[in-house]
């Protein structure tokens, strides 16, 4: 992924002048401390000022006479910015975080000024009169400097931090060359040798400072951050560290953007965001509270309890058909139409197989209920009436749904009754069904629903499928009986998982934590800086939305 | 306007048969003091008294950006001092403001060679609220040393000690100088050339004089160095009797060239214009000043009589002994000759009359006029400015106004100045004024 520069800037020589333009007025703004400017070049040419100070005056003696003037600037080929990883709402605050690639090739830059050769001159004026002897013809005598950079070649990988308030970035792996050609050779090698010698503080230190104080008047979240304060933030921080250059970028520089790319920026950001989550909620995986954004669905989808997340290799192969059972995911209702949904079905591979384990479908489901009803007291009292219900079927269900197959007229009429009710309760509360019991053993609702509903092809099911069912038949009853004892064992359990999910106490979803990260790496998921933010940051990344 | 503790320091030179003139620090004051005169800064007052034959005191107010102030006091134990200093009333004109001088070099006789005797001088200077102390001993060891030590001391600077060690035989002076200040080291020598260059002169009367002076300075905290040379010629004009002068300074390190001209046209008129050449960086500069005097209406009787007597307690070096000096240098056989060459060669010495008749006239008249004022111009083609003072006396108090305008802006370096703006008009840089008072 890289950005590609305008190149129509750089073709007609517009681009080159304005820098030469800013360089010059950056420079002369205040002679005295070295200035920078945005781009490395502009350091460059900071540092021979600080360079010119440093080499010629132990003390404060400003032998400029006269303004620094950028005379050429050539930007032969386009900068380039390369971006190297990108990573998304890493943590809470920050909105972005990035490595990247600059690079420039081949630049030029000269710049002329004039410095005073009589230094005896300089001591004398500064002396105080009475004890300075007066020297005859002691004239100041000043010479023009020009000093070339060509050549000028910039590789630097820098880490881009942007975050409410600011943007942060450290410069890591700078290599800078350039060929160096002072106009009086005396000095040529000692200038060249302090430049070299002061570019890291450069990079270290200068860049990244002017370029936060610069950012912070960008961003406006912080409702503290006014322009004002900013400013005398800045000024302090000027006088408290001296070597801190009096650099702020100008507002101007940012009017080059133009309206159609602002308000086509805007919508990009707007589309990012979707329906509300939970406005309340400050554990969101959003910037903005109480917002999804799209991109992070699938993180969200991912940690929503459902047996698809389990078993992943599901939507591979199946169409999103299943509308019925959609239902325990529909709590997340951010999620919009058009998306894959997360379904709560075992995929019918591992039916096929066998591989599935009855105890982390049991949790799975258990966990779904606990989530759809914490919070909610009603709905505990209604899941207490359908253990109450369940704690007779517990034996009888086993016999039910052979029923279905074996004497399947019969028996339709007495599942009938039971399954409306059933769907009944279940339309009535929709919000918090828990498809605990009809989830699990996918198979088996299909066909019992399938039988109830049309009667047509419930007389051609069976001779079709039996023969393929029945030898599952003798596993789903074990698995029912073993959910059911699972069930009985639910009190105490969800006891304390409602506790540990509810999302006030994050550090004890570290346990479930451990448990999806290797989904999301089964999945696939190729985002460094997400993985990344999963091992490092364990305690700084916000619980998971379970909280509805 | 030259300060009263100055004046003193000057009065107790003149005293101790010291000649502040023939140092080559002073080699080009003839036309430093014409071109760049000092403009006094804010409004400044100054009172000044002699409270004992010995001591001298001075009470000084300013409000230079705040209202401060400074009290000297001065010691010395050179004898006669109080009849040399004179109070603002009654003092010259001519000597308390600084002026065209004709340079002479003057030798010391036997007789005030006998007279000398050691003595020293005690200067300090405490300004406030800045609490700086100015520190200064002269000590004159022997008729042709000094030793000068000035010391500076202030909680804003570090204190610097500059020291002074100088020679003057007359025809030759030298000087050595050190000060804490970046550690710089000095030497400075004035040669007079005399006599042998009357050879040259076609004409029997020779009052010129040619003096070569060099100096070298290296600082050696910066290791950075200076050094020049000089020569000046300083001569009357056959014709009228009216003084020149002219100097050529060469720094050989950085290729400067300057030379002056500077003529006394009339008793009341002085005009002088220095060139200065880069020989490395061709720049150049053209820069022209002039005095005007002034002399109020006719002494009344008793003005004249106090004026005449304390012209009379000066000390008239140059009336006597800057004629034939040449000539005097020699022995008594010279002046058998001239008697001798009178009956041969009598118009050449009508000449030599007639020539040394003008040259006094003019002094003469100089020095009786009654001057009250003086206005100084200055103007400089590079710097762009015009700088004007005006000096006088008004009811027994020194008046010092001056102010200096420029047409370049202050603060900004000289090459930004053209990129900005084009002020056409000139604005004042400093102006001043400066009330001295003494009794």
């Amino acid at each position: 992924m890289s950005f590609r520069f305008n190149k129509a800037t750089f073709e007609d020589n517009s681009f080159n002048e304005q820098i030469r333009e800013k360089l010059t007025s950056a420079l002369n703004a205040d002679a005295n401390t070295g200035t920078q400017s945005k781009s490395a070049n502009a350091s460059n040419s900071a540092v021979t000022d600080e360079v010119k100070q440093e080499t010629n005056a132990p003390k404060k003696l400003d032998i400029l006479k006269s303004g620094i003037s950028v005379r050429k600037v050539n930007f032969p080929s386009i900068p380039q910015l390369e971006i190297l990883d990108l990573d998304v709402s890493a943590q809470s605050k920050s909105l972005l975080k990035g490595i990247c690639k600059i690079s420039c090739k081949n630049a030029m830059l000269e710049i002329t000024t004039e410095i005073e050769a009589n230094l005896l001159l300089l001591y004398t004026n500064n002396g105080p009169a009475f004890t300075t002897p007066r020297l005859i013809s002691n004239d100041s005598f000043t010479v023009p400097i020009t000093m070339t950079f060509s050549q000028i070649e910039l590789e630097a990988i820098t880490n881009i931090f942007v975050k409410n308030t600011s943007v942060g970035i450290s410069f890591n792996d700078v290599n800078l060359d350039f060929d160096f050609d002072c106009s009086i050779k005396l000095l040529q090698s000692s200038i060249e040798k302090r430049l070299k010698g002061s570019m890291e503080t450069v990079f270290k230190e200068v860049l990244p400072s002017v370029i936060f104080s610069m950012s912070q008047r960008w961003f406006t979240h912080g409702e503290a951050n006014t322009g004002s304060t900013d400013e005398s933030k800045f000024s302090e921080q000027v006088s408290t560290h001296p070597h801190v250059p009096r650099t702020i970028l100008e507002d101007s520089d940012l009017e080059d953007l133009s309206p159609a790319t602002m308000l086509r920026l805007s919508t990009l950001v707007s589309s990012r965001q979707s329906l509300s989550l939970n406005p309340t909620s400050m554990n969101t995986f959003s910037a903005i509270p109480g917002c999804l954004e799209r991109q992070n669905l699938h993180r969200f989808n991912s940690r929503v309890p459902a047996l698809s997340n389990f078993y992943p290799a599901f939507y591979d192969n199946e169409p999103p058909e299943l509308k019925t059972l959609g239902r325990s995911t529909s709590s997340s209702a951010v999620i919009g139409g058009g998306y894959s949904q997360q379904r709560n079905v075992l995929p019918q591979r591992f039916l096929d197989d066998r591989s599935y384990d009855l105890k982390t479908i049991a949790s799975v489901q258990s966990r779904i209920y606990e989530r759809s009803s914490s919070g909610d007291n009603s709905n505990l009292r209604r899941r207490k009436i359908k253990m109450g219900k369940r704690a007779k079927p517990i034996v009888t269900p086993v016999p039910q749904t052979p029923v279905i197959h074996e004497e399947e007229a019969e028996m339709t009429a007495t599942v009938e009754p039971e399954r409306d009710g059933q769907t009944e309760t279940a339309d009535s509360e929709i919000i918090h069904t828990p498809r605990a019991v009809p989830a699990t053993p996918s198979a088996e609702t299909f066909i019992v629903k399938n039988s109830v509903l049309d009667d047509a092809p419930l007389l051609q099911w069976p001779a079709q499928v039996t023969p393929s069912v029945s030898g599952k038949l003798q596993m789903s009853k074990l698995n029912l009986l073993e959910e059911a004892q699972f069930l009985s064992r639910k009190r105490e359990l969800q006891k304390l998982r409602s506790s540990l999910y509810s999302p006030m106490r994050g550090s004890k979803f570290y346990v479930t934590r451990e448990m999806e990260r290797p989904i999301l790496e089964h999945k696939g998921l190729s985002f460094v800086g997400l993985a990344h933010g999963l091992k490092a940051g364990g305690e700084e990344v916000p619980p998971p939305p379970y909280g509805y | 306007m030259i300060d009263y503790m100055q004046q003193v320091l000057r009065a107790f030179e003149s005293c101790t048969g010291w000649n502040r003139d023939n140092c080559y620090e002073n080699i080009t004051s003839t036309s430093e003091n014409v071109l760049n005169f000092k403009i006094p800064e804010g409004l400044k007052c100054q009172v000044s008294n002699s409270s004992t034959a010995h001591t001298f005191s001075t009470f000084e107010l300013s409000n230079h950006s705040v209202i401060n102030g400074s009290l000297a006091y001065l010691y010395s134990s050179g004898k006669g001092l109080d009849r040399s200093v004179s109070s603002s009333g009654n003092v010259l004109l001519q000597n308390a403001v600084e002026s065209y001088r004709q340079i002479q070099p003057s030798y010391l006789d036997e007789a005030s060679r006998k007279a000398f005797e050691p003595s020293s001088l005690w200067f300090g200077r405490m300004y406030y609220p800045s609490s700086t102390l100015e520190a200064m001993v002269v000590k004159r060891l022997n008729p042709e040393t000094q030793l000068v030590a000035k010391c500076l001391s202030s909680l804003a600077h570090t204190s610097v000690l500059t020291l002074y060690w100088q020679r003057d035989s007359g025809q030759n002076c030298q000087e050595w100088v050190f000060s804490s200040n970046e550690a710089l080291v000095g030497y400075r020598m004035l040669h007079n050339f005399v006599g042998s260059q009357s050879k040259l002169n076609t004409s029997l009367y020779n009052n010129s004089s040619l003096s070569l002076g060099a100096e070298f300075w290296f600082g050696l905290l910066n290791t950075s160095p200076a050094c020049s040379t000089t020569m000046r010629y300083s001569t009357h004009s056959a014709n009228t009797g009216r003084p020149l002068t002219l100097t050529f300074s060469w720094n050989p390190l950085f290729g400067h060239v300057s030379s002056t001209y500077s003529v006394k046209t009339s008793s009341n008129a002085t005009i002088s214009t220095k060139f200065d050449f880069n020989l490395y960086s061709i720049e150049s500069n053209l820069s022209f000043g002039c005095e005007l005097w002034r002399s109020g209406k006719e002494a009344g009787p008793n003005q004249g009589t106090t004026q005449t007597a304390s012209r009379r307690a000066q000390p008239q070096l140059a009336e006597t002994k800057d004629m034939f000096y040449h000539l005097m240098a020699g022995s008594s056989n010279s002046q058998k000759l001239m008697e001798d060459l009178n009956v041969t060669f009598a118009s050449p010495l009508n000449k030599i009359q007639k020539e040394r008749s003008n040259i006094q006239k003019f002094e003469k008249s100089l020095v009786d006029s009654n001057f009250t004022s003086v206005c100084k111009l200055s103007t400089s083609l590079r710097d762009q400015n015009l700088k004007v003072l005006w000096e006088g006396r008004y009811k027994g108090f020194l008046i010092s106004a001056g102010t200096e305008l420029t047409n370049a802006p202050l603060d900004l370096p000289s090459n930004m100045v053209d990129e900005s703006k084009k002020t056409s008009f000139f604005k004042p840089a400093k102006f001043g004024l400066q009330l001295q008072y003494s009794m």
